[in-house]
């Protein structure tokens, strides 16, 4: 399977992580939660359900994802995709994220996925789609780990294949995107 | 106390939540049905108390439609001085009891922040000091609590932060309670009493029986949210809160409510009201989302946060025209004439 993986960077307008020093500067939801920066494999290739994904360089107070508002992110090389793969996160409950992929002749294609709850309970258990640090951060400078922020991986299967030159992510703010690799297989076979 | 799944996937008020759990370990998995007595829509009212623990409508009102609809009794308690509450668990019966989730030590949160819910309490022991209850907020916790512990979260007043809590702090418990019995057969026992039900309940939306016409309080409440979020953050922070609040209370009611139509869809074998409550309970997912945006919007200020509100606001509103017209056409009826629950014999 081959995979091509997208730069967010350009797109970056959430902050899901802060480390120790810092955990008030920025949050994912009204309760100032987010991830702990330090645990996050920024920078690193992350595997999970037999998909590698990119994730960016985490500097600290500065957006590290993208809060689903619309985005229009360019596709360079061109790549036959058959499926996409998202690994990100649904804030207040699962969340539905749409996707459009346009070709240079202005073909399209649409697809939905749904992100989970980035919240997991302490005792639930593993799953080989999912990331899930030991603990959660709160703004007040604080962290507990009866709730723990995961990362999912979801594959979104397109209808027939399509060389993209760009995909527009949803209208959804509670949809947060960590980042996006195209695979050249369906999703059945990956 | 059986785990619920009936309304589980909705955020709804835990007073409501709680009460579905005890309705249903007395009458089984219909028990969240009997909570859907209320087709209600307030436009937002700044002079009403609305915290975790209120709804859009009056408890008092809600107690007077449950028993008409559903024949349950339910009791709302604003203070317990002299701790009636735990008489009437001794006698056995379940209560529902409003909490700061600061107070309790089995909370994640223990000590740090201070935060309004209700939760269920089934035994009390009151030589030993404890109390058996029900937490269904996550995580969940069911088990034994000091009776000094549960006493200083029940008196707490909740003081605000919106640093740690932006939505469930703010508004003084006052150590209110609320239980619930079965006072007779509701209304969806019967199919002719469930045809009754269904007027009674078109006649609440229409706005005949001292409430506003729903289409029309949503039409309100959406130009006075999206109102609020064209300001900016820091004029409109409480306006925000108080919008999501409201929205929460009002889909509570709402989950329940389409419970309630689909048994009597089934009560009365009718598929063409299933189908137009399935195209109108759609409207749930819509207000959820205009919910969760409010929510998100107390903290962050983006000018797309509005237009997106307005979108499924607008989408919601348009079920709601179409189903209460359907209703009108098929379901409306003298409310003078309708009987109370119970008053059916089998």
């Amino acid at each position: 399977m081959k995979t091509q993986f997208l730069d967010l960077s350009a797109h970056a307008n959430a902050h899901a992580a802060t480390f120790d020093a810092d955990r008030g500067v920025g949050f994912v939801n009204a309760w100032r939660n987010s991830f702990p920066a330090e645990e996050v494999p920024f920078g690193n290739t992350l595997l999970l359900k037999g998909i590698p994904f990119v994730l960016p360089r985490k500097a600290a107070g500065a957006p590290d994802h993208v809060e689903a508002l619309g985005q229009e992110i360019d596709v360079r090389p061109y790549f036959t995709a058959r499926a996409v793969g998202i690994l990100g996160f649904g804030e207040l409950g699962d969340q539905t994220l749409d996707i459009t992929l346009t070709s240079r002749f202005g073909d399209i294609r649409r697809v939905k996925a749904v992100l989970p709850n980035w919240l997991v309970p302490r005792d639930a258990g593993a799953d080989g789609r999912s990331w899930r640090a030991s603990h959660l951060h709160y703004g007040a400078s604080y962290e507990l780990d009866h709730l723990q922020p995961a990362l999912f991986a979801v594959i979104a299967q397109l209808s027939t294949a399509i060389q993209p030159v760009a995909i527009r992510l949803g209208l959804n703010p509670l949809a947060h995107v960590m980042a996006v690799s195209l695979l050249s297989m369906d999703a059945a076979h990956v | 106390m059986s785990e619920s799944s009936a309304v589980a996937s909705v955020l709804v008020p835990s007073a409501l939540y709680n009460m579905q759990l005890i309705l249903e370990d007395m009458t089984g998995p219909h028990g969240a049905a009997l909570l859907g007595t209320a087709w209600h829509f307030a436009a937002l009212d700044a002079t009403l108390p609305l915290g975790e623990c209120d709804l859009p409508v009056t408890w008092e009102r809600y107690a007077t439609l449950l028993q008409t609809l559903a024949g349950v009794k339910l009791e709302h308690h604003p203070a317990d001085e002299a701790n009636h509450a735990y008489d009437r668990v001794e006698f056995g019966q379940p209560i529902v009891l409003a909490v700061d989730s600061y107070h309790l030590p089995y909370r994640p949160a223990f000590r740090r922040v201070n935060s309004a819910r209700t939760i269920i309490v089934t035994a009390i022991d009151m030589a030993a000091g404890m109390v058996e209850i029900v937490d269904p907020w996550m995580p969940n916790y069911r088990g034994a609590v000091a009776l000094a512990d549960l006493d200083r979260a029940r008196a707490s007043v909740v003081p605000s932060d919106h640093g740690r809590e932006p939505l469930y702090a703010g508004d003084p418990l006052r150590r209110r309670w609320w239980t619930l019995a079965l006072l007779g057969d509701p209304l969806l026992a019967h199919r002719d009493s469930t045809l009754r039900a269904l007027a009674l309940l078109t006649a609440q939306a229409e706005g005949h029986l001292a409430q506003a016409a729903t289409p029309d309080a949503l039409e309100q409440s959406r130009i006075d949210i999206v109102g609020a979020l064209a300001m900016p953050l820091a004029d409109s922070q409480s306006a925000r809160r108080r919008a999501a609040l409201h929205l929460r209370g009002e889909i509570g009611l709402r989950a329940y409510l389409v419970e309630f139509f689909r048994v009597a869809a089934d009560v009365l074998d009718d598929p063409l009201l299933g189908g137009e409550i399935a195209a109108w309970s759609m409207q749930l997912a819509e207000l959820a989302r205009a919910r969760d945006v409010l929510i998100k919007s107390i903290v962050f200020d983006r000018p797309i946060y509005g237009e997106i509100v307005d979108d499924v606001l607008v989408m919601a509103i348009r079920r709601e025209r179409r189903f209460l017209q359907f209703m009108k056409e098929a379901y409306s009826g003298d409310p003078a004439e309708m009987p109370q629950a119970g008053s059916v014999s089998c």
